[in-house]
């Protein structure tokens, strides 16, 4: 230890106080100046602008710019330069800034003395226009690929009767699709029909036909409805050709757009309905249609979480094999499970038909079981004796 | 040749309580009993010959109850009423009585009972043990009128004065007595009453 | 009706021998206060009785205020009954049983006063069946017993403590104090007060019933006592609400009978034999420990001279360690050529004593073979009845 360190260090201790007070040596540590500030102090005691070490060369050469390494003695230690690497810049850094700005503030200050007046310095960040930003992603403003359009539902249909009319309407946009003979998922680009569309296809019937075949077991109520959904539907998923993929895909944008136009008003006209307000299927032939084809499976499947907002795991997926199991399994996904006990074992008609076993929609409690027994009226008795209860 | 010598003599050397200690050779060949083998050698009695294997290879059962008291339960034949049934079944070869004579009887001679006193006989043993009780003792009266002095007790009551200094006595006697024998009178009397619980 | 009166008449007028069985007289009685056909002159006759007949509000409208003020839970609450269920299923009892009347069975007279609804009528049934069974099983099986054994098989088989023990092995659980709020499977009754004398005797037919030191011949006991050779036990002494309290053990006996008679009301004969055999005969009872000779070897010989047989001997079958500490000997007892009996002793005396009691045993313990019981020829169809073994009785010294 330098000996300027152990007499700073014995100025700090003094510093701290009286001597009974014990202070560990971390702390004691901790609170002692930095020895690169010691060494600067050191140095710059003695005079402001030559170190001694430079006056002894000096003297040495006898002249005032003496050959040679301007600090011989190897610099700073090993301590110091670590200590430096942690606070380079207030040292550094403040000194070759306090050097550049000395220099503009020079040349400003001829400026500012004229415009002196209506200069007021902020105190905050308040009011500062903001130049940049600090090269983050966050820090972009959202631009319109950002938005998120979920492909399902928002929420989740739970109604009996909307899930067997998205079921439906599944099914008979499909049966079209398979008619028409274009890929069965692109029916999936248009997210809602318009309303009089919607009305056409819920008219439809579905009868299904021995060999399981979705094309034909479509039931049109007359002839303008099918001429209207065929022209619809020819329009959307595009040709069967590949090349007129791009035409249609500008196509469906087009729907697309509309049919966000469209929500947009309707959510303008007031809380939208889900299937503009139609209650129940009017049939229900569409529930025994087969989910044979692994396509077609897929592409009712996609459909209907589309529709409905329901998502189907895997292992349900595979063990569906009609429209009537699908259907089934968003029912029972929407029963609600009950929230207490005692709610869910009342449900249980095993449980309820055994003689021996009491439910009881409330925890029991020992006033409870005083009363089974009889004893709560006797404690009552001698509590209301006593003037403990009213 | 070795085994030849040793297999005839075996049985000899290993079960020498066998042998009549009286004998000489014996006493110098009974060598010492501590070890493990020879104290099981010992032991190795020849079993039952119900456990044996019978003249017949066919499967039976072994019936070998250990000795035990007779069942309460198992009403004795002569107790059986006359129309019961079991009465028939058990013949004499199953009582086991053909050896009754060879068992001693608890007392030496079964007193005969005579029946030779008369009325007047007794008036006069309850008149005499009334006027004098201190001469005319039980005892006394039994060998006079040759009868038990159980029938004299029977017959009369002594005197009251009699009886209270007798008691008189016996408390005299008792108040000798220390703890352990007035416990050890005490513990008997108790197991003499077990007796009739069967306990 | 009359005959009834004609028992309250005559219990003042005849002879006390004529009066037999004190509990018939109790239940014929307690039966004529409960007739709700009595005319008005019947009940003014017997005033005092009218007096304590305090039967219950009638319902109100308010449900949970009137099962406060029901004495006992409403009938339809067996229905809701877990315990009670569970209870019925326990002791497999006939599905024919319903639950109401085992809710009724678990009612005690202290709890509810009101015939209708206690399990009195069905403990008096049931008390009759039970005693009726288990004497007719005695002294069928047995039909030489001594008249104290059988008091105390009676006592061992359907005795208070037996039945408390059942009911406590049933799982029968007791509630705190009765009322309409208390759940019905369980046995409601109220309690004695602290301090109470618990083994008062009750009033008995005996003559010169203030002699407490006179010796109690057993005869005696036939005709004035119960079953089970006892002075009845009094009723508790009435408490400030007017009810009385019963012990644990009285309130569960209680059940016990009640229970028994109402499988025989519901079910039927047949069942209630069933249900009596499962669960009473099947307890086991060593009879041959109940026997308690003061004089066994004069016993003895005073029956073999009864009987005509040759006088006992004892003889020495075998013994050993005679000069030792501890001598055994085992004594035969014969009677001429056949053996009595034998037993083992640790003297002469001792072994000749316990021999005696082995043939006493013997004597007292036969048992013929085929036992059938009276009660066996009510079924349909059975074998017309043939009298059974009659004994001349145990042996008077």
């Amino acid at each position: 230890m330098r000996p300027s360190l152990r007499l700073l260090k014995l100025e700090a201790s003094s510093l701290q106080g009286s001597r009974s007070l014990y202070v560990c040596t971390v702390c004691q540590h901790e609170a002692r100046p930095r020895p690169l500030i010691a060494r600067q102090f050191l140095r710059n005691a003695s005079s402001n602008t030559t170190p001694v070490t430079e006056r002894v060369r000096r003297k040495i050469w006898g002249t005032d710019n003496p050959p040679g390494l301007k600090d011989p003695y190897g610099g700073e230690g090993v301590f110091e330069r670590k200590f430096r690497k942690n606070q380079p810049q207030p040292e550094e850094g403040a000194q070759a800034a306090e050097v550049a700005s000395q220099a503009e503030h020079e040349h400003a200050s001829a400026e500012e003395v004229a415009t002196d007046d209506t200069y007021e310095p902020a105190t905050t960040w308040e009011g500062l226009t903001r130049v940049g930003h600090l090269g983050e992603w966050s820090n972009y403003a959202p631009s319109e690929a950002d938005t998120y359009h979920s492909f399902a539902l928002n929420k989740k249909l739970t109604k009996k009767g909307q899930l067997s009319l998205a079921a439906h309407q599944a099914a008979v946009e499909l049966c079209l699709m398979q008619s028409l003979g274009k890929p069965l998922t692109s029916v999936c680009n248009v997210a809602e029909h318009e309303k009089p569309v919607f009305k056409l296809l819920w008219k439809c019937k579905v009868q299904p036909t021995e060999n399981g075949q979705w094309g034909n077991a479509l039931v049109y109520p007359n002839k303008e409805a099918q001429d209207a959904l065929i022209y619809i539907f020819e329009q959307i998923g595009g040709q069967p050709q590949a090349a007129a993929a791009a035409a249609d895909a500008t196509e469906a944008a087009e729907e697309d757009a509309e049919a966000v136009e469209y929500e947009e008003t309707a959510e303008v006209d007031g809380p939208r309905l889900p299937f503009f307000g139609y209650q129940d299927v009017k049939d229900s032939g569409f529930l025994s249609l087969p989910l044979n084809d692994p396509a077609l499976k897929f592409a009712y499947l996609k459909r209907l979480s589309q529709l409905s907002g329901h998502f189907f795991p895997d292992p349900v997926i595979h063990s569906i094999s009609t429209v009537q199991e699908a259907v089934n399994h968003m029912q029972t996904v929407v029963q609600p499970k009950p929230k207490k006990l005692a709610e869910h074992l009342a449900d249980n008609e095993s449980l309820l038909s055994l003689p021996n076993v009491k439910l009881f929609a409330k925890r029991q409690k020992p006033s409870d079981k005083d009363e089974e027994l009889g004893r709560k009226k006797i404690i009552e008795n001698e509590l209301r004796a006593r003037g403990l209860i009213e | 040749m070795a085994a030849c010598i040793v297999c005839p003599k075996r049985p000899l050397l290993a079960l020498p309580f066998l042998l009549p200690s009286c004998e000489p050779v014996a006493l110098e060949l009974r060598r010492n009993q501590s070890s493990y083998r020879r104290t099981k050698q010992r032991l190795r009695v020849k079993p039952d010959a119900s456990f044996g294997a019978s003249n017949q290879s066919r499967d039976h059962i072994i019936y070998n109850p250990p000795p035990t008291a007779p069942s309460v339960y198992q009403t004795p034949t002569k107790f059986l009423p006359p129309d019961d049934a079991r009465r028939a079944l058990r013949t004499d070869a199953s009582s086991g009585s053909e050896n009754l004579d060879s068992f001693a009887p608890i007392y030496k001679s079964s007193p005969e009972k005579t029946y030779h006193l008369s009325p007047s006989d007794i008036e006069e043993i309850r008149k005499l043990r009334l006027t004098d009780p201190m001469s005319w003792s039980r005892w006394k009266l039994a060998k006079r009128f040759g009868c038990s002095p159980m029938f004299i007790a029977m017959v009369c009551e002594a005197a009251p004065e009699k009886k209270e200094m007798q008691k008189q006595v016996l408390e005299a006697i008792q108040s000798r007595w220390g703890a352990k024998r007035r416990m050890a009178r005490e513990d008997r009397q108790l197991r003499r009453e077990t007796w009739g619980r069967d306990e | 009706m009359k005959r009834l009166q004609l028992l309250r008449w005559s219990s003042s007028a005849l002879s006390a021998r004529a009066r037999a069985g004190v509990r018939l007289q109790q239940n014929i009685a307690r039966g004529a206060r409960y007739q709700t056909t009595v005319s008005p002159a019947a009940q003014s006759e017997s005033g005092q009785l009218a007096d304590e007949q305090s039967f219950p509000p009638q319902f109100s409208s308010n449900p949970q205020q009137s099962k406060y003020a029901l004495p006992s839970p409403p009938v339809e609450a067996a229905r809701e009954s877990a315990k009670l269920a569970a209870l019925h299923a326990r002791l497999y009892l006939p599905s024919r049983l319903p639950l109401e009347t085992l809710a009724r069975s678990l009612v005690d007279t202290s709890a509810d006063p009101n015939p209708n609804f206690n399990n009195e009528s069905l403990a008096t049934l049931g008390h009759d069946l039970l005693t009726y069974y288990t004497s007719e099983h005695l002294l069928c099986t047995y039909p030489r017993l001594p008249l104290t054994v059988i008091f105390a098989a009676m006592y061992a088989y359907v005795g208070p403590k037996t039945l408390t023990a059942m009911a406590k092995e049933w799982g029968v659980e007791t509630a705190a104090a009765p009322g309409g709020e208390v759940d019905p499977g369980l046995l409601q009754f109220k309690r004695l007060l602290p301090g109470t004398e618990l083994n008062a005797e009750g009033a008995t037919m005996r003559p010169n019933a203030h002699q407490k030191s006179w010796r109690k011949s057993i005869t005696s006991r036939i005709v004035y006592d119960n079953e089970f050779g006892e002075q009845p036990q009094t009723q508790a002494p009435v408490d400030a609400q007017g009810a009385q309290g019963v012990s644990f053990e009285r309130a569960n006996a209680t059940f016990v009978r009640a229970l028994m008679g109402s499988i025989y009301l519901h079910a039927g004969r047949p069942a209630a034999k069933r249900f009596f055999e499962q669960h009473f005969l099947s307890r086991h009872l060593n009879i041959s420990e109940l026997f308690n000779f003061s004089q066994p070897a004069r016993d003895l010989s005073r029956l073999c001279a009864r009987e005509n047989f040759e006088p006992p001997v004892a003889k020495i079958i075998s013994e050993t360690g005679r000069k030792s500490r501890h001598p055994v000997f085992i004594v035969g007892i014969f009677s001429g050529k056949d053996k009595l009996g034998e037993a083992a002793g640790a003297s002469l005396l001792e072994a000749r004593s316990r021999a005696a009691v082995a043939a006493l045993k013997g004597w007292y313990l036969y048992s013929p073979l085929n036992v059938r019981v009276p009660s066996s020829t009510e079924e349909e169809g059975a074998a017309p009845w043939k009298p059974v073994h009659v004994d001349l009785g145990e042996v008077i010294v």
